[in-house]
């Protein structure tokens, strides 16, 4: 059974659930210290997979995928952006 | 101003709000809310309140209502937001996790539709009302009680001090006279 993006009965977006128990944030929230070696292995590891991504969706699936993934990165900066305004001496 | 917070300025100056904090606390704690407390350096308190189901962990981290009471020059702010049980801030592996602004958004959402934000804030007003050292507001003034019959003695009814008819503030207290 693949793994909901949803909680079924509350709606949350509980794919952080997921990230808890993945090597590569264990890892990183047991050291606290980020190398450049892990930085660009993990980039790659992104990259490799959105490469499949890509491969494997239908046409009509990846656009959706990519609107969600463009929309997601433009409400980051905007929330990045938000913060700025209101502690503008943070960052 | 964030779109994530709930704020309130309350006229009043406490110089102990510990209390408000406990009142605030045993609220919620009847409530069976799980409930932090942490004084903070300026004499402020922050609060933190958290219930399953409403308030989902995000990275293994259990978020919380987090409600800050401030002295605030003339008065107390209470400024309530989602954030992290017990801390002061969010953690920056939170901050920067991608899916953090959907699940703020969604967890400010359940907050807003249960109006637990303004339950907080009115425990708060009332908390303060009650315990209160100073009000301040408008100017203040007060009625003079009128004279017995026969006689010509009135008193303020601020502080009671003897106050004659024509008088405009009154001598004891400095209380403007209506």
């Amino acid at each position: 059974m693949s793994k909901p993006w949803f909680d079924a009965h509350t709606g949350h977006l509980i794919i952080d659930e997921y990230i808890t128990s993945m090597d590569s944030f264990k890892n990183i929230m047991e050291d606290n210290i980020i190398t450049d070696d892990e930085l660009h292995c993990q980039a790659e590891k992104v990259a490799q997979l959105l490469k499949q991504l890509e491969e494997a969706l239908p046409t009509s699936v990846k656009e959706l995928a990519t609107e969600a993934l463009c929309e997601l990165a433009v409400l980051n900066i905007i929330q990045q952006k938000s913060r700025e305004n209101v502690f503008p001496h943070r960052n | 101003m964030s779109a994530f917070n709930s704020k309130r300025y309350y006229p009043y100056q406490n110089f102990d709000l510990s209390l408000v904090a406990q009142d605030v606390s045993e609220h919620f704690k009847a409530q069976e809310f799980e409930v932090a407390t942490v004084s903070s350096i300026s004499g402020g308190w922050q609060i933190s309140i958290h219930k399953g189901g409403m308030f989902k962990a995000v990275l293994g981290m259990k978020t919380a209502l987090n409600i800050e009471i401030e002295p605030s020059g003339t008065g107390v702010t209470a400024n309530a937001h989602v954030g992290i049980l017990g801390a002061q801030v969010v953690p920056s592996v939170i901050m920067f996790f991608v899916a953090w602004p959907v699940l703020l958004t969604q967890i400010f959402g359940l907050v807003k539709q249960s109006k637990l934000d303004d339950e907080v804030l009115d425990v708060i007003g009332n908390s303060l009302q009650t315990r209160t050292i100073t009000k301040v507001d408008a100017p203040r003034s007060a009625a003079m009680v009128a004279p017995e019959p026969g006689t010509n003695t009135c008193f303020c009814t601020n502080c009671g001090t003897q106050i004659t008819p024509e008088a405009r503030f009154c001598p004891g207290c400095g209380t403007k006279i209506r």
